[in-house]
């Protein structure tokens, strides 16, 4: 098996437990918060399958930005792809958020804003450590 | 502890360390035992040949073998990377679960757009550090 297949996989399945617990605990504030929140076998059943393979698909994905010999812009593409596909399939199918064009759009928008936001701190903080190992190494 | 030196210039230098169990000061001892043997073991066509650790990059554990790259040449080595990690002098760092590095043999860090630290090594071979070992980079070179 591709060694990074196999650790797309590892990853998942190492993480993926994390989807249902998470939605466990926002399913439980409602209940306690909503007085008239309640839900279906199906919709619980759906809700933790769906965010089970999310938490799989984002801890997986992050082997896409390891691949060496794919180019950078191959990488997020394909970060960002998984992560938006899986992200908007969840929320669609938990009807979380309605099938309509315009809310799809807003929560593309959303999307990208806060990946970006993302990818720009955890950028500025490597960049920094990256700056300082350099001047440690330039000493030793 | 008892430390005993017997100088005997007739016998091999040799040091055994009685402990009842597994603790860190034995693995120091090693460890410091070990920086004095520059030299490893390492193949190459089926050959073995004598490799100053002092000139390896990095050992990487590629297809389940472990492999001591120099700046021009690729050896693979018999022992297992928590073996030799144990063994190694202070310039080597885990870098990620299957990479030593020799930071003495690092051009320099920089960022992936990925958001990776990279290291690349003074032959341009590059590798990642990974999140759990940045901290032991870091301590390794004194930050």
């Amino acid at each position: 098996m591709n060694q990074y297949l196999k650790q797309f996989l590892h990853r998942g399945l190492l993480f993926g437990g994390f989807g249902p617990i998470v939605v466990g605990i926002v399913y439980g504030i409602l209940e306690k918060t909503l007085p008239d929140f309640s839900l279906t076998g199906i919709q619980v059943l759906l809700a933790i399958v769906s965010t089970y393979v999310l938490a799989f698909v984002q801890a997986g994905a992050s082997i896409f930005n390891q691949i060496e010999h794919w180019s950078i812009a191959k990488s997020l593409f394909f970060h960002f792809g998984s992560l938006y596909l899986a992200y908007v399939s969840c929320y669609v199918l938990n009807t979380w958020i309605p099938f309509q064009m315009n809310v799809v759009l807003i929560f593309t928008a959303i999307f990208v804003v806060l990946y970006a936001v993302i990818w720009g701190t955890v950028y500025g903080i490597i960049r920094l450590t990256s700056r300082k190992l350099n001047q440690k190494l330039a000493q030793q | 502890m008892k430390c005993t030196i017997v100088i005997d210039p007739n016998k091999p230098e040799e040091v055994i360390v009685h402990v009842h169990k597994h603790t860190q000061l034995a693995d120091e001892i090693r460890a410091l035992c070990n920086q004095n043997d520059p030299y490893l073991i390492g193949y190459k066509d089926r050959e073995a040949c004598h490799l100053n650790i002092q000139d390896v990059l990095y050992f990487a554990v590629e297809n389940n073998h472990v492999n001591a790259v120099t700046e021009n040449d690729c050896f693979r080595v018999k022992s297992r990377l928590y073996e030799l990690e144990s063994r190694l002098p202070s310039a080597f760092v885990k870098i990620h679960q299957s990479c030593i590095a020799n930071l003495k043999k690092v051009k320099c860090f920089s960022t992936s757009l990925a958001g990776s630290l990279q290291v690349i090594f003074v032959n341009g071979d590059t590798d990642f550090v990974s999140r759990r070992q940045v901290k032991h980079v870091k301590e390794r070179l004194g930050l």
